[in-house]
């Protein structure tokens, strides 16, 4: 029908104005992960190398978690154009965002042809749902891999009428894994369970299955050269729970046999995996980070559980296309990484998951609305679900997230670098809970020399094996370290603390006059500045 | 594998067996009936009477489940009184700060009462549809009072028994959920008990998924 031809459109204006929106403004301020992105991305457009003074390094070392670099290499273009900002920081995600949702219309059109409302559904809901719209609207290099994800899937159901795409796909997958540390896991796994599914059609042409793989291992050979360096491994080495089951943690007194321990793995391992399929943690309580979640809103809006059910129902009974081979095999497969891990219910780690089960929500919506038979009721029922979902997303993400958690996403920082920068003292930063220097580096635009002269060159000949960290102490003239009342209240400096870092008495007892005070977008103080006045509270050092 | 089969016994006209073994093999009926044996004994017939009207509709049959699902949806309502329109001076004050933060008119539409309440009632009926609250103590989100209440092995048979129930199954199914989750318009705890009224729905799924997988 030809309004599709404009509905379509809308769905994708309506997916990019939901992204792009405010980007700078909400969530309000950056978390320190995001800085780290765009300071390397900016240290390696100004000196080529990141902050550390590595020459284009395959992982980052950034605050000690060696994240992965497509991300932070392909934030250069923004940063480049639109200078180093909150916005040219996030807007890689939120076009990553944007473009999953159009790769997603050219996958479903592979399988349904027309367009039509089969197809409408599952876009809808990939433009508005809250998953999609929180992790487009923060510079996440999970969402970049997710876009990939989601390209190598189109062009795998594409090999199947040309098989010379199988090697696309596979160079696709293999560079989401440069994207996010689970698509390490999840990517391989989902290449060869496709080839294996459809081996019959892809066996008749065995040369494409060898230059495939051929590309996915040389895609991989940085990462596969660095697998045993402490930097390569030092997320699952974090992360995982075999050590602890190993150490006998899990048993009543400690100890514990082979038997007992092996039971406890696939215990543990089945926990963690079916929590990505509760209907608790999709639809109501999502994920425990408040980084990584919006108030009142889980993954999916709480009415998504009908359609999800019916979509399940729905393609379990049906023959098995390539859209839904992809499908399944993302929803089994995408959980296995997270599901190796001790974090409870991590969406970062599994949004190809999400994605699929989407899809698989939209498909459900279509079975809904089928059962209601007249067309205006139909179209009023689908609206008032679009209005109810759009309206607990302005809630819940534009107002309650960008006012009640602003302290979490860092807010306040850019008010202390633009204090600090322009001052004539020494500004004592007392922080012991983020690495803030980075975040002072990333709004001061800090020259990215000053941080890596800090670092020498027998650092950088084992700059994979470095993960003992601790973050840099001083930026300019930001000293970042806890207060030593008898030495600084005798330097002429601001101090800055949060609310509780300097109480109301110590700063009369150590005769600090108040300067400012930094309030979060809910009226609660964050932080206060204080100068001192070394000529009245210094205190003589006893003789 | 057919004869394999009649040597253990489990024949489809052995059904009966394979429910009682499943209301019995787990480690929530014990939990229930150390604290009331009228309320074990009482679930245990619901669970027997829900899976008998999966197998076959009977009226007598419905009726039973009816009046045991009535006793056990009061006797909830009268240990557990908490219905989500008594909201609390902290939950009044919430509701008040945050209409703050919203312009003018919206903060009245978006923070209100009823919605503060539907927003409780979602709460508690998620919190039940949960597999890990079942099969795994709610870990890796653990509560204090959580126990597990089936063993993780059982999970698959229950996952095959959802997808495998046929449109009168779910017809079943569906209607004993609602007015099952309705129960938390009036009432809601996490208690050392857990959401016992949803016993007999989890025993007879899983007792369904396991028929299923055998008679193929």
């Amino acid at each position: 029908m030809k309004i599709y031809k404009f509905v379509f459109p809308a769905v994708i204006f309506l997916a990019a104005f939901l992204r792009v929106y405010q980007l700078d403004k909400i969530p309000a301020g950056i978390y320190v992960d995001e800085a780290s992105q765009g300071f390397n991305a900016y240290s390696l457009l100004l000196t080529s190398k990141d902050e550390y003074g590595k020459s284009f390094p395959i992982f980052f070392r950034s605050l000690g978690n060696y994240q992965a670099p497509l991300y932070t290499y392909i934030s250069t273009i923004p940063i480049h154009l639109l200078g180093l900002n909150i916005f040219s920081l996030r807007i890689l995600s939120a076009l990553g965002g944007i473009l999953m949702v159009c790769l997603s219309f050219f996958l479903l059109k592979k399988e349904y042809k027309i367009m039509d409302k089969k197809m409408l559904y599952p876009m809808l809901l990939l433009a508005i749902v809250p998953w999609s719209i929180l992790f487009s609207r923060g510079a996440f290099e999970a969402n970049l891999a997710l876009t990939l994800v989601v390209a190598g899937s189109y062009f795998l159901v594409t090999s199947l009428e040309k098989p010379l795409m199988l090697i696309l796909a596979s160079g696709i997958l293999a560079l989401s894994s440069y994207a996010y540390p689970s698509e390490r896991v999840f990517a391989p796994l989902l290449l060869m369970s496709f080839i294996f599914i459809y081996r019959r059609i892809f066996l008749k042409n065995t040369r494409y299955i060898f230059f495939s793989l051929a590309l996915f291992i040389f895609i991989l050979l940085p990462q596969l050269f660095l697998l045993t360096s402490s930097g390569a491994n030092a997320r699952i080495d974090n992360l995982n729970f075999f050590g602890e089951i190993m150490k006998g943690h899990y048993s009543h007194n400690g100890l514990i046999n082979s038997m007992e321990k092996l039971y406890f793995l696939v215990r543990e391992f089945f926990s963690q995996y079916s929590a990505y399929f509760s209907p608790k943690n999709l639809f109501f309580a999502s994920d425990p980070d408040p980084l990584r979640s919006i108030p009142h809103l889980s993954v999916f809006y709480w009415w998504m559980i009908i359609p999800l059910f019916l979509g399940f129902k729905d393609v379990i009974n049906k023959k098995k296309t390539p859209l839904i081979s992809v499908l399944f095999l993302t929803i089994f497969l995408s959980p296995i990484a997270a599901g190796i891990t001790k974090d409870p219910f991590s969406t970062l780690r599994t949004l190809p998951l999400f994605w699929a089960l989407t899809i698989l929500a939209g498909i459900g919506l279509n079975d809904l609305l089928a059962l209601v038979k007249k067309t205006s009721a139909r179209a009023t029922l689908l609206l008032g679900l679009v209005i109810i979902s759009l309206g607990s997303l302005y809630s819940s993400y534009f107002v309650l997230l960008r006012n009640e958690q602003a302290d979490t996403w860092g807010y306040g920082y850019k008010e202390i670098a633009s204090f600090a920068f322009t001052s004539d003292k020494a500004v004592l930063v007392d922080d012991p809970r983020w690495p803030s220097y980075i975040l002072f580096a990333f709004y001061g635009k800090v020259n990215p020399l000053i941080l890596q002269k800090q670092y020498n060159s027998v650092f950088l000949s084992d700059y994979y094996n470095q993960t003992k960290y601790s973050p840099t102490p001083r930026i300019e003239n930001i000293v970042i370290r806890p207060i030593y009342w008898r030495e600084d209240e005798c330097i002429d400096q601001y101090i800055v603390g949060r609310v509780l870092s300097v109480s109301q008495k110590q700063a009369r007892e150590h005769k600090l006059t108040e300067v400012k005070t930094i309030k979060s977008l809910d009226g609660e103080d964050i932080f206060k500045i204080y100068k001192t006045n070394p000529n009245v509270g210094c205190k003589p050092a006893p003789i | 594998m057919e004869a394999f089969k009649e040597k253990l016994g489990i024949t489809v006209k052995n059904k009966w067996v394979v429910i009682v073994f499943f209301s019995l093999f787990n480690s929530w009926i014990w939990v229930i009936l150390m604290k009331s044996i009228l309320l074990a004994a009482i679930l245990f017939i619901c669970t027997l009477t829900l899976f008998s009207l999966m197998c076959f509709f009977n009226g007598r049959v419905l009726l039973l489940l009816s009046s045991c699902f009535l006793i056990t949806y009061l006797i909830y309502i009268k240990l557990f009184f908490n219905p989500i329109w008594e909201l609390s001076p902290t939950d009044i004050y919430k509701i008040n700060f945050q209409r703050t933060e919203y312009p003018k008119v919206l903060g009245s539409i978006f923070q209100n009462k009823a919605i503060y309440s539907l927003n409780l009632l979602k709460e508690r009926v998620f919190s039940v549809l949960d597999l890990n609250l079942y099969f795994f103590a709610s870990h890796p989100r653990e509560n204090h009072s959580d126990f597990e209440k089936y063993n993780f092995v059982l999970l698959p048979l229950f996952i095959f028994g959802i997808f495998t129930l046929t449109k009168r199954h779910l017809k079943i199914v569906c209607f004993y959920l609602l007015f099952a989750l309705s129960v938390y318009i009036f009432s809601f705890t996490s208690s050392e008990l857990g959401p016992f009224l949803f016993f007999p729905l989890t025993s007879a799924i899983t007792a369904k998924g396991f028929l299923t997988i055998w008679t193929r």
